[in-house]
């Protein structure tokens, strides 16, 4: 336990951004999502319907989770924070529980730090301490906000409270994974193939309305009941987890060499094959990883929706309020929240390919690279090229997914037509998104982060515009709401030649921009 | 090899200077290299020696002044010349996901001009695990991979910056043998360093920078003519300089 404070003060000065940003945001979501519902939902009979539909979908509940208590709003808030929050929670107990450890000993700052009085073992403990407190300020910022919202007050405080210590849960799971991986990568490997399996097995169980609920964690923030009658037993179980996997993770840090890992390290090959001497074959294999993830995360989601397009189309017919917000032809609704998601999904694609060429040059490799016989323009234009080949790559996928799930489930192929065909719509906004994170790569490597600001913008447009009830010109900073609701709305010709133009003049900037630049490091 | 015999002066340097923002690193800076020479460029901690380095491989804009590479812009002419040089930086930074192998020869490939049996043979003579991923490696197996890399191809000329840094004295013992080689194959070598007597071993002129300018450029038998010490040459150097 040597050290343990020293260490907190540390992260606290060193990680603060990690430590406060994600949880700010989570609380943001979870109010903003409660807030939007509010509106939506004012009088009983509205909740009624609500618990009568969106309450009693098989399809609903396999992708949201049970709804419990749905006839009051903080039960219908809960449902609609719904699967974003049981994903986005444990991502964030994972980058924290893997982010204060194993990613600082790779960077070589453990090393230092365990060479003073601090003990092996307080590196995994003062992270723990910070991450739960980490968690606490999500907790107390979304009772806050839900007060005063006036939200139920026990239900202010139960909810957040729920919702904090599954987020810890998984931030002693990423402190394991840390221990386990020898680096950061596979450990966040690790901890997102956990969720998925976790995801995938909630799914089930509460899709086929199985009573082993105990079998995912993300089927106990519903059964603790935050907004009825408190149950302890999913509290407890959350608790139960994180001390479970927070002791394995000290045994281990208490054992192993600093730097090592308990998974075994394969080896490679000895020599490259020949693609990888090119630039193309090189942008490829680094950027290959996070084009698989986004465009898995595509498939997937565009399957389970295709799938499931007729009973939401039901669902929706049969809610007057969501009928009303939504449209009036709730088959085509679903194939637009699909493809604007698919093209978000596409465009996080065209941003981690482009931002990792930033990475590359901060980290000095692309100075190594360029000093060989390849020009920086080639190297900038097949990268570029590259990224925005990946993007569509990616809002095909899905496109495709999504045609086949409902050609499956509804027995008409003209369906996977149609959504190809709109996938074509939203090129325009994913190459647009793609060369705009370039032009700020090209400008400064260090700017690339900015690049997610406005798609995560775009997210909450996409996934959330009326339930929060944002005005027509804040949705229309999108540029995937301007080329028009395809396929329910025409495509907006105009706005999708007026994007493409845009797209190339960006991409011109950018490269006489990074043409004439120094590199930052070589 | 593909030696160019006509040009006599490789790198040729005249006043150059770089500002970032309102620090100048490169003050006036001049150099000479000649063609088959092994040239030391000594000089203190943030003296400029990289930035000279990264101007010659053209990554940086100058503010001004005259550069010259195997009688090419650097700036303008990059990737033709890269095909006649090879570089090893003072840090090198390698793709964690990749082995050494594939490391040495992306490198190796995109300078253009690999040579398959002396890069095995170098693998070798470097004791060099290629099978295992870049991130596991120490400082000094980093190092050895640009090494090998450097090494292994036709290129003219050799820019190496600290190229020894994290080496084993095993290993820097090879180095230097695997230099004299190169010396012998009537190659050019600009060898930035820290230890004098790896600068006195290898080489036959040597340039002194502080602050961004150019001390002294002289041979090594020159700067020692009165008896003393290489060191203390340097350090008397480096005294007056300041």
């Amino acid at each position: 336990m040597t050290g343990v404070w020293r260490l907190i003060r540390l992260y606290v000065q060193t990680s603060w951004v990690l430590l406060v940003g994600p949880a700010l945001a989570l609380a943001g979501l979870v109010v903003a999502t409660a807030s939007g519902v509010k509106g939506l939902y004012p009088t009983a009979d509205a909740k009624r319907v609500y618990a009568a539909t969106m309450g009693a979908s098989p399809a609903g509940w396999a992708f949201n989770g049970r709804g419990v208590d749905l006839t009051k709003i903080g039960g219908i808030a809960a449902y609609e924070v719904g699967f974003m929050g049981q994903l986005l929670i444990p991502v964030v107990g994972l980058l924290l529980g893997i982010g204060l450890t194993r990613r600082l000993e790779e960077a070589g700052v453990i090393d230092l730090v365990t060479s003073g009085r601090v003990a092996r073992t307080a590196v995994p403990i003062a992270a723990l301490i910070v991450g739960t407190g980490s968690w606490v300020v999500f907790a107390k910022v979304s009772e806050a906000g839900l007060y005063a919202l006036g939200f139920d007050r026990l239900g202010c405080q139960t909810y957040p409270s729920i919702l904090a210590l599954y987020g810890m849960a998984f931030t002693g799971v990423g402190l394991l994974a840390g221990q386990l991986a020898q680096g950061s990568r596979g450990a966040y490997v690790l901890g997102a193939v956990l969720v998925v399996a976790g995801f995938v097995g909630r799914a089930y169980v509460d899709g086929r309305q199985l009573r082993q609920t105990w079998i995912s964690p993300m089927s106990w923030v519903a059964e603790a009941h935050p907004w009825g009658t408190w149950v302890w037993w999913p509290a407890l179980s959350f608790l139960g987890l994180e001390a479970v996997a927070v002791a394995v993770a000290l045994a281990i840090a208490g054992r192993r060499d600093l730097g090592s890992g308990v998974l075994p390290q394969r080896l490679g090959r000895g020599t490259a094959s020949a693609a990888l001497g090119t630039p193309a074959g090189l942008a490829w294999r680094l950027t290959r990883g996070s084009t698989f993830g986004w465009t898995a995360v595509a498939v997937i989601w565009c399957t389970s929706i295709g799938l499931m397009a007729d009973e939401m189309a039901r669902i929706i017919r049969d809610n007057p309020t969501l009928a009303a917000a939504l449209g009036d032809d709730p088959s085509q609704v679903v194939s637009v929240m699909s493809l604007v998601i698919t093209g978000i999904l596409a465009g996080a694609t065209g941003i981690a390919v482009i931002s990792r060429f930033g990475a590359e040059e901060q980290a000095a490799r692309t100075g190594l690279a360029l000093a060989g016989a390849v020009s920086r323009l080639r190297m900038w234009l097949v990268w570029s090229g590259i990224a925005v080949i990946s993007a569509l790559a990616t809002l095909f996928s899905g496109a495709l997914a999504l045609g086949v799930a409902q050609w499956v489930s509804g027995g008409s192929r003209a369906t996977l037509g149609r959504e190809l065909r709109a996938a074509g719509a939203y090129t325009a906004p994913v190459v647009l998104v793609t060369v705009v994170a370039g032009l700020l790569v090209a400008m400064s490597p260090r700017l690339r982060s900015v690049a997610w600001l406005p798609l995560g913008w775009f997210a909450v447009v996409g996934l959330m515009a009326e339930a929060l009830r944002l005005p027509r010109w804040s949705r229309n900073l999108s540029p995937y709401e301007l080329v028009g609701r395809v396929p329910l709305e025409p495509l907006d010709r105009t706005a999708w030649v007026w994007l493409v133009l845009a797209a190339t003049v960006a991409c011109a900037a950018a490269t006489v921009r990074f043409g004439s630049r120094s590199l930052v490091r070589g | 090899m593909s030696k160019s015999l006509s040009e006599s002066t490789v790198i040729r340097a005249r006043h150059l200077v770089k500002r970032f923002g309102c620090v100048t690193a490169l003050d006036g800076l001049d150099l000479t290299v000649e063609c088959g020479e092994v040239h030391g460029f000594l000089g203190p901690n943030g003296a400029g020696k990289s930035t000279t380095i990264r101007a010659i491989l053209g990554q940086l804009r100058l503010t001004s002044g005259a550069l010259t590479v195997l009688g090419r812009d650097p700036w303008r002419e990059a990737p033709v010349l890269h095909r006649r040089l090879a570089y090893v930086p003072g840090d090198t930074v390698l793709w964690p996901g990749l082995t050494g192998g594939e490391c040495l020869d992306v490198i190796g490939r995109l300078q253009g001009t690999q040579d398959r049996k002396r890069r095995n043979e170098l693998v070798e003579r470097f004791e060099l695990d290629p099978r295992r991923r870049a991130r596991t490696y120490s400082k000094g197996n980093r190092q050895k991979v640009a090494l090998v890399a450097a090494l292994s191809t036709d290129a003219e000329l050799l820019l190496l910056d600290e190229p020894t840094s994290g080496l084993d004295p095993v290993m820097e013992e090879r180095f230097l043998t695997t230099i004299r080689e190169v010396q012998t194959d009537g190659r050019t070598v600009l060898l930035s360093s820290h230890i004098l007597s790896e600068v006195e071993a290898l080489c036959d002129r040597v340039t002194i920078i502080r602050a961004g300018r150019t001390v002294v450029t002289d041979t090594v038998d020159a700067l020692r003519q009165d008896g003393t010490s290489f060191d203390e040459v340097f350090l008397a150097h480096y005294r007056d300089a300041s």
